[in-house]
């Protein structure tokens, strides 16, 4: 973590309003990946993000340390994609689908099939799952740096990547079983 | 069957490749509505604003809401929904800890007496469940009370442990799930019952703790990768070490002498140099005690820290300058204190934060409680039936900001979060009341 320029910080800290969109110009893709991949729903996850940024700038003069930004940026994410998970907009009609937001390479029809069932299986985690999995193996931050954030035990991060991880790996094997046929699975 | 690093390889591809750009019309209502949000400013600032400023202040939001109405509205571009432009955040921060009213859980179901409570997610649904040590009930049970994710639980099960009067939770045989530790000083043992997973215990195995074993803490002691304990034996003036040996049994006990009675232990690398070391307190000591780790399970000499009669220790970084500092309960003071540590394994000069006479606060926890990142800390008081709020200012530096009302002898306390909203809550062990009560964290909501 630190990677995002302190200087704006500081500056949108004190109510600089340029700054503050430079900012969240320079870190907002993140934030929305994070928030994508928690509530795996695009409408949802733009206002994850939006309610997201605004709640940054509203607070940021209570951030104490500028180089805690990242951590604390993380965290009100996936509080708010929490948040959009346990139903705030559930009677909203999805309004954009993945597909067309972004041109993907063609793939095999096994790696199709993979991301059929990475996709399968990440959808049965619990939003808390999902944070661990993103902040460790999308964001790559530490154990530690993830307790932190989610404000859990360490143990209780590994124990979640543990349980994610099994979850994906099942249903990838499904889709190997003898009789499953590949990409209709 | 795919490996595990096949599976988290093509999880990270996938996931990177599933990343999106932020859509541009995010960033332009973003830059839009911010000149309409007020940025919140800290306590402090608050506090010195004279009260007829505040007044004006007020008015003059309120005037201007009224002047521009409250339905200016920004179209999100490509989409047909619409966001009010000054619209507060539906999710709200805190800047001191706030919780909800308490919520009582009966554990005359769990068992009597419960003595301590520990947290975790025993049946992998990513909810956070907890666990109380029910040193009267029968021959003593560990009452485990799983947690639906929503800050309500399901019925309390009981297992057999012996007299435990304090548990801790870990995977002692690495399996994936969280097993229970149970500590008995009535029967000198610990009680280890490994998880199925599915919030299931096995029957115990009980291993030898030295004499009255009433605190542990579990932890890598010796060079190999699998968990220990550290056992307080208060009984025998030591700390009983058990090893493990990653498949759910301990050998030892080996004692280490300490230099008073031991009532609580917590181990964390305080010098840095990659090895656990241990903290201990001693109720009817002056001092806290601490025992710098080496790579081979063995301790230096005990240094002593002044700390006003500790109870109880607990660590964090409640500086946030990347050492671990300590912070202990010491009912006989009535108060709390905190240790900053310097990180080469020795202690400043204890801050003691007072409660006042009737107070006796036991079990500390530091977390962050409100929404700054600052370290809190939250402290049982057994005498007065309290929770205890500290909160972290910066520094080292802390302010008593709130005592909530909980039922008997709130003995035991722990820290998760139990409505998965992201924000610490508590739960207490109420051993006279035969209850544990839990305190949602709810930033006044």
């Amino acid at each position: 973590m630190g990677a995002v320029d302190r200087a704006l910080i500081e500056r949108a800290r004190v109510g600089d309003e340029l700054a503050f969109t430079r900012l969240a110009a320079a870190f907002g893709d993140r934030l929305f990946s994070i928030a994508y991949h928690i509530v795996r729903d695009v409408g949802p996850a733009q206002d994850a993000a939006q309610e997201a940024l605004i709640l940054i700038w509203q607070q940021l003069p209570r951030l104490r340390d500028p180089d805690r930004f990242e951590a604390w940026a993380y965290r009100i994410t996936v509080r708010v994609a929490y948040a959009e998970v346990g139903g705030r907009h559930k009677s909203r009609p999805k309004l954009v689908v993945m597909s067309e937001l972004r041109d993907r390479v063609p793939d095999s029809a096994s790696a199709l099939s993979d991301r059929d069932q990475l996709e399968r299986g990440f959808r049965r985690l619990s939003p808390q799952h999902r944070a661990v999995v993103v902040l460790k193996h999308y964001v790559g931050l530490s154990d530690d740096e993830i307790a932190e954030i989610l404000e859990v035990p360490v143990g209780t991060v590994r124990s979640r990547i543990f349980y994610a991880i099994n979850t994906l790996r099942a249903a990838l094997d499904a889709d190997d079983r003898p009789g499953v046929k590949r990409g209709l699975a | 069957m795919r490996s595990e690093r096949d599976v988290m390889n093509l999880l990270e591809d996938w996931l990177a490749d599933g990343a999106q750009p932020m859509p541009d019309h995010i960033l332009e209502t973003v830059s839009e509505t911010i000149p309409q949000v007020h940025q919140v400013r800290p306590r402090a600032f608050d506090r010195r604003m004279p009260r007829a400023l505040v007044a004006t202040a007020v008015a003059a939001a309120v005037i201007a809401a009224i002047i521009a109405g409250p339905e200016i509205l920004l179209r999100l571009r490509g989409t047909d929904r619409f966001l009010p432009a000054a619209a507060p955040p539906q999710v709200r921060l805190c800047d001191t800890p706030t919780f909800r009213a308490p919520l009582t859980i009966d554990t005359l179901q769990t068992g009597v007496g419960p003595m301590h409570v520990t947290t975790g997610d025993f049946n992998g649904d990513g909810a956070t469940d907890f666990v109380v040590a029910n040193e009267l009930d029968g021959a003593g049970t560990l009452g485990v009370v799983l947690g639906r994710g929503d800050g309500t639980f399901g019925e309390p099960t009981r297992f057999a442990s012996g007299r435990a009067w304090f548990v801790a939770a870990a995977d002692v045989n690495e399996d994936g799930s969280l097993d229970l530790v149970g500590a008995s000083p009535a029967e000198g043992s610990v009680a280890v019952l490994i998880g199925d997973g599915l919030g299931g215990f096995a029957e115990p195995r009980y291993f030898p703790a030295g004499d009255e074993p009433r605190s542990l803490v579990v932890g890598r002691l010796n060079g190999d990768q699998s968990l220990d304990l550290a056992v307080a034996a208060t009984g025998s003036n030591a700390i009983a070490i058990l090893y493990g040996d990653g498949r759910g049994g301990f050998s030892g006990p080996e004692q280490v002498a300490t230099s008073g009675t031991p009532s609580s232990v917590i181990a964390a690398d305080f010098n840095g140099d990659g090895h656990n070391d241990l903290a201990i307190a001693m109720s009817e000591a002056q001092d806290l005690e601490v025992l710098l780790g080496d790579a081979e399970g063995g301790y230096g000499v005990p240094r002593l820290f002044p700390a006003n009669f500790p109870a109880s220790v607990t660590a964090g970084d409640v500086d946030r300058d990347g050492r671990i500092d300590l912070v202990t309960g010491n009912p006989g003071m009535a108060g709390v204190a905190v240790l900053i540590g310097d990180g080469l394994g020795s202690f400043g000069v204890a801050q003691f934060l007072p409660l006042g006479e009737g107070h006796t606060p036991g079990p500390v926890i530091v977390a962050r409680l409100d929404d700054d990142l600052v370290p809190d800390v939250a402290a049982s008081d057994f005498t007065d039936d309290n929770v205890v709020l500290f909160r972290g200012e910066g520094g080292g530096r802390f302010a008593l900001t709130e005592l909530i009302k909980v039922p008997n002898g709130p003995l035991g306390m722990a820290s998760g979060d139990f409505d998965g909203d992201g924000r610490t809550d508590l739960v207490t062990s109420d051993a006279n009341a035969n209850s544990a009560t839990v305190l949602l964290n709810g930033c006044g909501g």
